[in-house]
């Protein structure tokens, strides 16, 4: 088995175009007998060797009728891969021990419908099977489950099918050519070494948060009707919101001292707990690991830059 | 999931039905073949697997599937006791697919049930090859793959009619493929093993034996004995001369009457005149060696041989239609014969009654010679009331005295023999031939259908100067019956024998246009299929040019040829492009991939302007043109009324553009 993986370098594998598509042709596509086809191979032979025997001109028929369709059959399996057109999606980062979804367009630019493809990874054990309409499109989603944090190359695809009978089962590698990032797992709760430094944020009680209530004002349009403060409307002085903040007025700046007496991976987990936290929490917050220090700051792009680093410590960044 | 646990999914219900009804289907014409047993068993374990199911009860124990194959196998051992033949094969098939239907379970499973159900089919043609019944199991394989490519499909959905449409698709280009292997796959002589290569039952037919009945009783049946087809249409005997000459008839104990033991003479001769007819006989199989050569045969194909009273036998028992080439002299004198012949040509049974001495002493009395003996005698059944029935009055003690004098209703048999046991109390050697007389042109297929109801019995005396001479003592009664066929279907209340006529009705001219049809279709059936043999297949060969065609390099063509007919159908059942608008669509996306080789990023969501759109930022220089094709493409796909010339043009700015 440690040598299948060698073994598909050496195919012929089809490249991605320079439109960011991959292109199925003739010449990269494999076709070899089921293990329904090879019974099926039997079946007429055993049909062929009866009908010489009997002399049975109708069995010559049969079997010679069985055989033509075996061979269309293979025609056909073939034909049902060739002109494909897929687009390989940019793959979510997921936290490790997840299922990341690894999604594939297939197009089909032909007037004729695709049944059933499989496209998967990982000598087919994750895959996903779908038809494809003619002219049309259509996604498939393939389940990876990871286990380590870092990048997570994604291993050639094979794009397969055994349509219209079963008999063959024609498939074509897709060069490997796409990655994601698995973040460190989170660790169940924030437990650090040493309580971290909270500083105090200057212009904390000006922003707009979620903890204490500061002042009202004026209703506007898009406003959440929870922060509506229906009191102040019962009293009949018109629609006021309530405005909350002071959620800013701490900064943590997290680093490896914090949970230097753990482990390195649960080390890393517990930052990702603690990045996550914070995100959660909307406590401004800053991550300096070795030589790379990301600013204390707030929000999605901020979490993913912080847990990227942390995906990748000790790693070669690729 | 993927295909591979897809093939692992369990069966749903209506797909177990479905192949359960199949699987009934394809096996049900081996009920007439095989023992009640057998298809009990079949039936039994089908209908508990559908009651199973129904019921929703869990899978069959393994033990119950163990205990009903040891069943299923010793009912077919005990049936066929050391028989290892077709039957005991085909029965053993039939019980294993039908235990295999108790464990059925997932698709896989279903793939095997269905290619052991293949194979089955395939055992069909050894019991019969009649052209309905071909088609019936040819319809069954192609509802099996019809089946299996349901099987494949990512839902089970209503959309049974486009699925349909595949297959019959995927069926019409496999005959061709067919037909060129059926034609040029190199044929074998002889079996590779020898079981019983019998293919279908006999029809009765003239036998070994007449005893009063026996004939008559064929008559009633309108099936067909062989057909002739004639090499020259020209000569097509007259309806007098055609008689089909089959056992010869010596022997007699006053009953019944059996044939000569007709072992291989050492040598034969006659006198023919005129020049011999060539012809084909296609016979039904009999399970006799019987051949119904025309009278009398000249040359006879290899396998074959003419018996010391001319008979044409064939060494083998005729167990399936087949067809041989013969030539017969219609008019000829056999002058010849032995000594014993004669002899025992003469021999009386016991049972002769006093009154029947009478008689003949008294036409003796007044008969010069032997002709005018036999003249009398047919005068008598002439000039007497003798009725030609086929159903005459049961005679067993002595048919002859009570046939002579008491009843005078009897067919041919009745006739033959009794004049037969006139003609040797006179002393004059004579004999009963058995055969048939007469048949149906067929204007449509050009040749003669001779049927059972055709069968006949006559005689042959013999004769100091001319040898052994053919004598009918039925055309004395009823001179009818040699001109015309009998017609079976139709008979009077009183048993009399009613005769075809040429009905000018419209009606019935059609019903006969259409039967000669069907006989015709049904002869060629066997010429062109059935019996398409290795002399057949170079015959052909030699005669389209392919003669050179031998062993191994008509393994070639055949492999060869079967290719270039596959290239044929793929490219004459590849899918068209019928509407212009897609015709609109495939020359936009050559314009696309070339602005994509400049670099112009499109995504698939991306409509005709968004792409000119962005094409004019990155090529400012060639914006009008850019333009001009995404307005033709508009108007090319989306517009009404989209002509040629339009379309024409579209592809001209597409070409051009660089």
């Amino acid at each position: 088995m440690s040598l299948l993986p060698d073994l598909k370098k050496l195919a012929r594998q089809t490249q991605k175009n320079k439109d960011g598509f991959y292109y199925i042709q003739a010449r990269k596509i494999y076709i070899l007998p089921t293990r329904f086809g090879l019974m099926f191979a039997t079946m007429v032979l055993a049909m062929l060797v009866g009908s010489i025997n009997y002399a049975n001109n109708l069995g010559f028929m049969l079997t010679f009728f069985f055989a033509g369709i075996g061979v269309l059959v293979m025609h056909y399996t073939w034909l049902n891969l060739l002109n494909l057109k897929i687009q390989v999606l940019q793959t979510e980062p997921v936290f490790a021990g997840q299922t990341a979804s690894f999604h594939l367009i297939i197009h089909n630019p032909n007037n004729r419908p695709r049944g059933l493809i499989e496209a998967s990874v990982n000598k087919n054990q994750h895959a996903c099977i779908n038809a494809v309409p003619a002219e049309s499109h259509q996604l498939f989603k393939i389940e990876l489950p990871v286990k380590n944090r870092g990048w997570y190359s994604v291993d050639t695809t094979t794009i397969a099918t055994q349509y219209p009978l079963g008999l063959f089962r024609a498939w074509s590698y897709l060069e490997a050519d796409s990655k994601f990032l698995v973040y460190p797992k989170p660790s169940n709760q924030w437990t650090p070494d040493k309580t971290p430094d909270y500083s105090p944020n200057a212009n904390g009680s000006k922003g707009v948060g979620a903890d204490d209530f500061i002042a009202h004002r004026n209703y506007r349009q898009s406003d959440s009707p929870r922060q509506i403060d229906w009191k102040v409307f019962a009293r009949e002085k018109g629609l006021m919101t309530k405005q909350f903040g002071g959620d800013r007025n701490e900064q943590l700046m997290l680093n490896m001292d914090l949970v230097k007496d753990l482990p390195l991976e649960t080390a890393l987990s517990m930052l990702t707990r603690a990045i996550l936290d914070a995100e959660t929490d909307h406590v401004l917050y800053g991550l300096e690991i070795t030589n790379a220090k990301i600013a204390v700051s707030h929000g999605d792009q901020h979490m993913h830059a912080c847990l990227k680093l942390l995906a990748l410590y000790g790693q070669d960044t690729g | 999931m993927n295909l591979k646990e897809f093939n692992k999914q369990p069966l749903k219900d209506f797909q177990l039905y479905l192949l359960t009804v199949l699987l009934f289907f394809s096996v049900l014409p081996h009920f007439f073949n095989l023992s009640i047993y057998i298809s009990l068993f079949f039936t039994a374990v089908l209908g508990l697997r559908i009651v199973t199911y129904r019921l929703k009860l869990k899978a069959l124990p393994r033990w119950f599937i163990f205990l009903s194959l040891a069943i299923g196998i010793f009912v077919v051992v005990f049936l066929y006791s050391g028989k290892i033949g077709k039957d005991f094969g085909v029965s053993l098939l039939v019980a294993m697919l039908s235990l295999k239907i108790l464990e059925v379970k997932t698709r896989r499973d279903a793939y095997v049930l269905c290619f052991i159900t293949g194979f089955m089919l395939v055992t069909q043609f050894l019991y019969s090859q009649e052209i309905l019944f071909s088609l019936y199991i040819f319809v069954m394989a192609v509802l099996i793959l019809g089946y299996l490519f349901w099987l494949n499909q990512a839902a089970w959905n209503v959309d049974s009619v486009s699925n349909l449409k595949s297959i019959f698709r995927l069926t019409l280009q496999a005959l061709p493929v067919m037909v060129v292997l059926f034609i040029l796959f190199p044929r074998l002589q002889g079996p590779l093993w020898g079981f019983d290569q019998g293919v279908s039952s006999a029809v009765t037919g003239i036998s070994d034996t007449i005893t009063p009945g026996s004939i008559s009783q064929l008559s009633r049946s309108s099936a067909t004995a062989f057909r002739v087809k004639f090499d020259d249409i020209n000569d097509l005997p007259a309806p007098e001369y055609r008689y089909w000459r089959g056992p010869v008839i010596t022997q007699t104990d006053g009953i019944s009457w059996q044939a000569d033991k007709n072992e291989k003479p050492d040598k034969i001769s006659y006198q023919s005149k005129g020049t011999p007819v060539n012809y084909q006989l296609t016979i039904e199989p009999t399970q006799q060696q019987w051949l119904f050569a025309l009278d009398l045969p000249s040359t006879i194909p290899s396998k074959t041989f003419v018996t010391s009273n001319y008979s044409v036998k064939t060494e083998e028992k005729i167990n399936k239609r087949s067809t041989y080439a013969l030539s017969s002299s219609p008019y000829y004198a056999i002058k010849d014969s032995s000594d014993y012949e004669l002899l025992e040509a003469l021999l009386l049974p016991t049972n002769i009654t006093p009154r029947m001495t009478r008689f003949v002493n008294e036409m003796m009395k007044d008969s010069p010679s032997d002709q005018d003996y036999i003249s009398a005698i047919l005068n008598f059944f002439n000039k007497q009331e003798f009725v030609y029935t086929l159903s005459p009055p049961v005679m067993l003690d002595n048919p002859a005295d009570e046939f002579l004098f008491d009843h005078r209703k009897g067919f041919c048999e009745h006739y033959a023999s009794s004049f037969v046991l006139l003609m040797r109390m006179a002393d004059i050697p004579a004999r009963i031939v058995a055969g048939y007389q007469g048949g149906e042109w067929n204007p449509t297929g050009e040749h003669l259908i001779v049927r059972q109801s055709d069968a006949h019995a006559w005689t042959e005396v013999w004769l100091e100067d001319s040898g052994w001479v053919r004598i009918d003592p039925t055309s004395a009664v009823s001179p009818e019956r040699v001109e015309q066929s009998i017609d079976p279907t139709s008979e009077s209340s009183t048993g009399e024998v009613v005769f075809k006529i040429s009905s000018d009705s419209m009606l019935g001219t059609l019903y006969k246009e259409a039967a000669w049809m069907l006989d015709s279709l049904d002869l060629n059936w066997h010429r062109w299929v059935v019996g398409f043999s290795q002399k057949r297949q170079s015959r052909l060969l030699d005669s389209s040019g392919l003669g050179f065609l031998k062993g191994y390099k008509l393994g070639i063509a055949a492999i060869v040829m079967t290719f270039v007919v596959l290239i044929v159908m793929t490219l004459l059942f590849r899918n068209k492009i019928k509407d212009k608008r897609d015709q609109a669509r495939v020359y936009w996306d050559k314009f696309t991939r070339k602005l994509n080789k400049k670099g112009i990023k499109i995504e698939p969501y991306d409509g005709p302007e968004t792409i000119a759109m962005n094409a004019a930022i990155i090529l400012p220089e060639q914006k009008p043109s850019i333009d001009l094709i995404t307005r033709y493409y508009i108007k090319a796909h989306y517009g009404k009324n989209v002509s040629s010339k339009l379309l024409s043009d579209f592809k001209k700015l597409v070409a051009e553009f660089r």
